[in-house]
Parts: structure tokens; C-alpha cells; sequence
């Protein structure tokens, strides 16, 4: 069987873990994450959505074409936090699109809920789902054991204090169409690069508590992640910079990039922090102007 | 006075409106000479401009370093055989602290883009540009002069002949000029409008490429914008600090390019801009397949022999790993 998901979930940590679940139920199922064609559709996204929001869009449309199967999650929280509310309607749009351009109406299209935060909640998601796809209930392949992977503690053990950490949502931070290839040209520049997602969530989400001066509890995931790793990278274990890529002004991005720029400013020696907005560059070059002078900030260059 | 042995640096600025080029003398730094044309959409046009002024100079010199700046700092980097090829934002901020030392806000504000730059102890911490928006840059003042009908160089001097600024919108191009034109209509004084079109730039500017930076004398205040007597005084007036315009503020890119040549000390390729004025340069391009990245790879040929690849973003061709064979690699144009 043919299973489709947008590659771009499977950043969401929770996203890939769920695929591993259902691949352990259901050997048989062959994943498809990329679309072989349509990506250049015209689909009924228009509105103010951002760009990483429309890719997921476009690919799990073009997908339909691929699969039997297209699974297209309503995720609403992961652990224990809201996720962007775009992503609730993730569903709709594509079904709204298939109805439109009169795709594959044969392809099932599984929408679960996805309201995670423990592992024996993802447990029951996949066998909810794999009974609604086999119509039957699933054999138990024993409890998994939810821990931090290799790349977690991996961290623990690395010197960052030359290293530049990249913060921002993780779609945002590993797929190249979305970042305007920041991490590609950090590392042709000799630069070691650390991701926010490599650490913990919940040690990010525990350090966000830590600086919970806001009249209400950050509820947002995205927020909870930002203002953890910044604080980890510039106080826990202090990276070289901090560059924020966020995809557009939205509203998680622009209240954080205006409060971590707050924060920095009351903190004494936090490493350099810039904002990359990958929204606003139509340009590489425009990018690589941004991330030279960073590093020049970065290594202090001064006039002799 | 040039040096003895005639050694000058270069720093050459090649900007989406205008190209500078700024020599110094080798042993004193001070400098010797300075140019400023518009690149009217032809770097390599303008590069050659310059490199037939540096040749018309007696006797003529020898460079020792050169470097480039500016969004063509790469083509012009490859025409003149530098390898020192840097952002325009250290540029400007090594040209800002030779002039003033302490200074710790620099306002840059050029054809296309304008900039930020927080300086502490003589080194940049923090900067911003403008991305998407060219509300706040040379270009929209350009842009609005041709409209009223005065030059662009005139529109200081008018504009502190106001003390009345005209209430016009800044946050965007369209909006502005649809408030000139209603300033106009009801009969507004050109003087007035023209103060208020300077407020409405510094506003914009301060709000969108200053937003959350803390601005902190001294400012040192760089571009061709600087030359706008209008728009310092909005400066001053808007932030309440004193600015102080760069004696090189129309070359501050340039100058801060050669000050980085003089501070280069390894040692370098042949300078052969010169070469520029008596030879025939091309540059083509194809399409690499090796990945998904499908970079357009550019190559510079003078007189029909290949010198240089550049806008490969693995550096495949560019380091000389390999070379074009129009055979492999199709899509050469």
C-alpha cells in the first residue's frame, strides 16, 4: 500500500515518530513523501498563509496522484502545546483542492487528529489509524520507547562556542526551498551548524518557563521552542550567533523576534542574533550579504 | 601626495544605482582619489569608467591590494582579479570608524537599500537592512524629484527652507506619491512638500530598517542620501542625536573597501583591472546539472580566453575542481 504524508510534517519530530509507528504495524506500507509531478498546480491557497504552510499544501495535493493512500493530519498540539492554527485546516484545503481540480477521488485521505503530548498518546493515533487503513485492529509490536535520539545527545558532549545555532521552525530550519539555503552557505563557509531541534523540547520548554514574564503562559509550541533554544544558545551553552530564520511576519515569529531581540538586549555578552525573514529574499545573493556580515560580527572583524 | 613607490590601495563599490571607486595612498592612507558614476544597470560598464580614470593618472600607479564591495562586488571582484570581496555592511562600518573611532550608530542610506549598523569599541554587533520595501532609499528621492520637476541634488537646500513639512505618508512608494500629488493640488508649497517627503523617508526608516535598534551618539550618517541636508536635519530632529555626515559619505563603501585592502596581508593575485579599458571582456553562462541547485554559472572571458567562474554555490567550477566542457554541461547561452 502506498502511503502518502508532505515530506515537509516530517520535520515535526512527533510526525516522523508516528511514521516509525506505523511502519512497525504495517511493513507493507511504502511512503511516499515527494510528489513525482503537479507541484506547479494553482491551488486555492491565496490567503495569508505562509509559504512552508503552502508547500505542505501543494505537496500533499500533488501527492493524491501517487498514492493510495494520503494522510493529512489535523495537528493541533504536540506536546501539550498549540501548533500554528494553519495547520487544523491542513485537511480541508487539501480536500477543498482535490474536490476543485477534480483529483483523485479514490485516494482515501485520512485526517487524524493529532493532540499529542506522551508517547502512549502517539501509540493510540497510529493504531487508530491503521485500523481505519486495514479495517482491523493492529497486532501490539510492544511499547516503543520515546527518548532523545542520537543528534540529542549528540549535543551534550559538542564544544558550540564556534558553532552557529539556527533556531525557527523545524520545516523551516532542515528543507533548503524554505530557508533560502542558510544552513548550505554557513557550511560552504566552513561554518559547524547546531539546531534547535536538536535539543530536548521539553528542556527548550522547561527553559521558556524560566522566563515566563508574560501576563499568560506562551501556549505556543513554535514560541515555547524559540524562546528555549535561545536561551540555551546564548546562556545554557553559549553558540558563536543565533540566526532566527523565520518564514514570514507572521504572528508567532514577529512577537518572538521582537522579544528575543528584547531579551538580548538585557542579557550582558549574548552572542550576535539576526533575523533572517525567508519571505523577503527573492535573492541568494541578498542572503549571503546578511550571513557575511554576520560572520564578520561573529569573528569581530575591525578596523587595524 | 602619492606614496613613493607610487602603491596606492583600491576600493571599488559597485552599487545598483551608482559605482565608486576610492584610491589611497599606500603608506599614509590618506586619500588620493575618488569617483562616483551611476552604473545605469551595466556594472561592467561603469568598472571600466573607473579603471580608465585610475589609468589616466600620473604616473600611473601600482596597486598593491584591491577590494571590492557592493551588491556587484563579485563580478567587479573577478573583473579586477581581487579575491577580497566583502559585504557592504563591514565596508561601510571599517569606513565609519576610521572617521570617528567611537562612533556607535551608523545611518547608511543608498540607491537601493539602506542599512543600519550598531558599532561598539570599533566593531559592528548588530545590524539591519532593508529587504522588500525601497520606501527609505536613494531611489524613492530620485524618483520623487523627476515628479516635482527639481533635481534630486537641490532637494536639501528646499527642503530647510520649509519650516512647514507637508504630512505625507512614507511607508510606501505608491502612498507617497498619491499624498505629493494631493499637497500639490490644494496649492501646498513645493518647499513644504518637499520637507515632508523627508520626514516621511526618515520616519519610514527609523520604523521599518531601525525598528528596535537602539540608535545612540555619536551616528555617523553614510550613502548618497547623506548629501540631503533635509533628511539630516529629520535625522537630528527625529532622534534627538546630533549626526554627523561622513566627509566620504558618497564613497563610504569604497573607502571602506580600500581600508580592508590595507589591511590585507597575504599575498594577493595580479591587479589587472586596467586591463578592462583595452580589452574585450564577455561573460556567459550555463546551467550546471550536477544537482537540484541548477546554478546558473557565470564565466568571464577576456579576449575570448576563459579567466573565472563565479555563481556556482557548491564552488565546483569557481575552486577549479573542473571546467566548462560544453560536451557534458548543457544550457551555455
Amino acid at each position: 500500500m502506498k502511503v502518502g504524508m508532505a515530506g515537509e510534517l516530517l520535520f515535526f519530530e512527533w510526525m516522523s515518530e508516528l511514521k516509525g509507528r506505523l511502519s512497525q504495524l504495517a511493513p507493507e506500507i511504502e511512503w511516499i513523501h515527494a510528489p513525482s509531478a503537479g507541484a506547479g498546480q494553482q491551488l486555492l491557497i491565496d490567503a495569508d498563509s505562509c509559504y512552508p504552510f503552502k508547500q505542505m499544501v501543494r505537496s500533499s495535493v500533488s501527492l493524491l496522484s501517487d498514492v493510495d493512500v494520503l494522510l493529512a493530519p489535523r495537528i493541533i498540539a504536540m506536546d501539550g502545546f498549540l501548533v500554528c492554527p494553519n495547520f487544523r485546516a491542513l485537511p480541508d484545503i487539501v480536500l477543498m483542492n482535490r474536490a476543485r481540480l477534480g483529483l483523485n477521488k479514490e485516494t482515501h485521505v485520512f485526517t487524524p487528529v493529532v493532540d499529542i503530548d506522551q508517547g502512549h498518546q502517539l501509540e493510540k493515533l497510529a493504531a487508530g489509524i491503521y485500523r481505519d487503513m486495514f479495517g482491523k485492529d493492529p497486532m501490539s509490536c510492544g511499547e516503543k520507547n520515546f527518548s532523545a535520539d542520537g543528534q540529542s545527545m549528540a549535543m551534550k558532549d559538542r564544544d558550540l562556542s564556534k558553532s552557529i545555532a539556527l533556531i525557527g521552525h523545524p520545516y523551516v530550519l532542515e528543507d533548503s526551498c524554505l530557508n533560502n539555503g542558510v544552513p548550505d552557505i554557513l557550511r560552504l563557509n566552513g561554518i559547524d551548524i547546531v539546531y534547535a531541534q536538536w535539543i530536548d523540547f521539553n528542556e527548550l520548554s522547561n527553559l521558556a518557563a524560566s522566563f515566563d514574564y508574560y501576563a499568560k503562559r506562551l501556549y505556543w509550541r513554535s514560541a515555547r521552542e524559540l524562546l528555549g533554544a535561545f536561551i540555551y544558545f546564548s546562556r545554557i551553552r553559549p553558540a558563536a550567533g543565533i540566526i532566527h530564520l523565520a518564514p514570514f511576519n507572521c504572528g508567532i515569529d514577529a512577537l518572538m523576534r521582537v522579544e528575543l531581540t528584547g531579551l538580548r538586549k538585557r542579557m550582558a555578552d549574548a552572542p550576535p542574533y539576526m533575523v533572517v525573514v525567508c519571505d523577503e529574499h527573492t535573492q541568494r545573493d541578498h542572503v549571503v550579504t546578511r550571513l557575511e556580515a554576520f560572520l564578520d560580527i561573529v569573528n569581530g572583524v575591525k578596523i587595524k | 601626495m602619492a606614496s613613493k613607490s607610487n602603491e596606492i590601495f583600491l576600493g571599488i563599490d559597485v552599487g545598483s544605482v551608482s559605482t565608486k571607486m576610492v584610491v589611497l595612498d599606500a603608506d599614509s592612507l590618506s586619500m588620493l582619489d575618488s569617483l562616483y558614476v551611476r552604473t545605469y544597470g551595466d556594472p561592467q560598464a561603469s568598472m571600466r569608467a573607473a579603471m580608465i580614470r585610475l589609468s589616466n593618472r600620473q604616473p600611473l600607479p601600482v596597486v598593491r591590494t584591491a577590494a571590492t564591495t557592493g551588491s556587484g562586488r563579485t563580478l567587479a571582484g573577478r573583473l579586477i582579479n581581487t579575491n577580497i570581496i566583502k559585504n557592504e555592511i563591514t565596508t561601510h562600518t571599517l569606513a565609519a570608524v576610521k572617521i570617528m573611532p567611537e562612533v556607535r550608530t551608523i545611518v547608511e542610506i543608498g540607491g537601493q537599500d539602506s542599512k543600519i549598523i550598531i558599532v561598539r569599541d570599533g566593531m559592528a554587533v548588530d545590524f539591519a537592512m532593508n529587504t522588500v520595501c525601497a520606501a527609505g532609499t536613494g531611489s524613492f528621492l530620485d524618483q520623487q524629484s523627476g515628479r516635482l520637476g527639481i533635481r534630486v541634488e537641490d532637494m536639501g537646500e528646499i527642503a530647510l527652507s520649509s519650516n512647514n513639512p507637508a504630512s505625507i505618508s512614507g511607508r510606501c512608494t505608491v502612498f507617497a506619491e498619491t499624498d505629493m500629488i494631493h499637497k500639490q493640488q490644494i496649492g501646498a508649497p513645493m518647499n513644504d512638500i518637499v520637507a515632508g517627503l523627508c520626514r516621511a523617508l526618515v520616519k519610514n526608516y527609523l520604523a521599518s530598517v531601525a525598528r528596535g535598534k537602539p540608535i545612540t551618539p555619536p551616528v555617523v550618517f553614510q550613502g548618497g542620501v547623506a548629501a540631503n541636508k533635509g533628511i539630516v536635519r529629520e535625522f537630528q530632529e527625529q532622534t534627538g542625536c546630533e549626526i554627523h555626515v561622513s566627509p566620504y559619505y558618497g564613497v563610504a563603501g569604497a573607502y571602506g573597501a580600500a581600508l580592508l585592502a590595507s589591511m590585507v596581508k597575504t599575498e594577493q593575485p595580479a591587479f589587472q583591472g586596467l586591463e578592462l579599458s583595452g580589452k574585450e571582456h564577455r561573460i556567459k553562462s550555463f546551467v550546471c546539472k550536477k544537482c537540484e541547485e541548477s546554478c546558473s554559472v557565470l564565466m568571464l572571458y577576456r579576449d575570448g580566453a576563459l579567466l573565472s567562474y563565479w555563481n556556482d554555490r557548491c564552488g565546483r567550477y569557481s575552486s577549479g575542481e573542473v571546467t566548462y566542457n560544453p560536451l557534458v554541461t548543457t544550457g551555455e547561452k
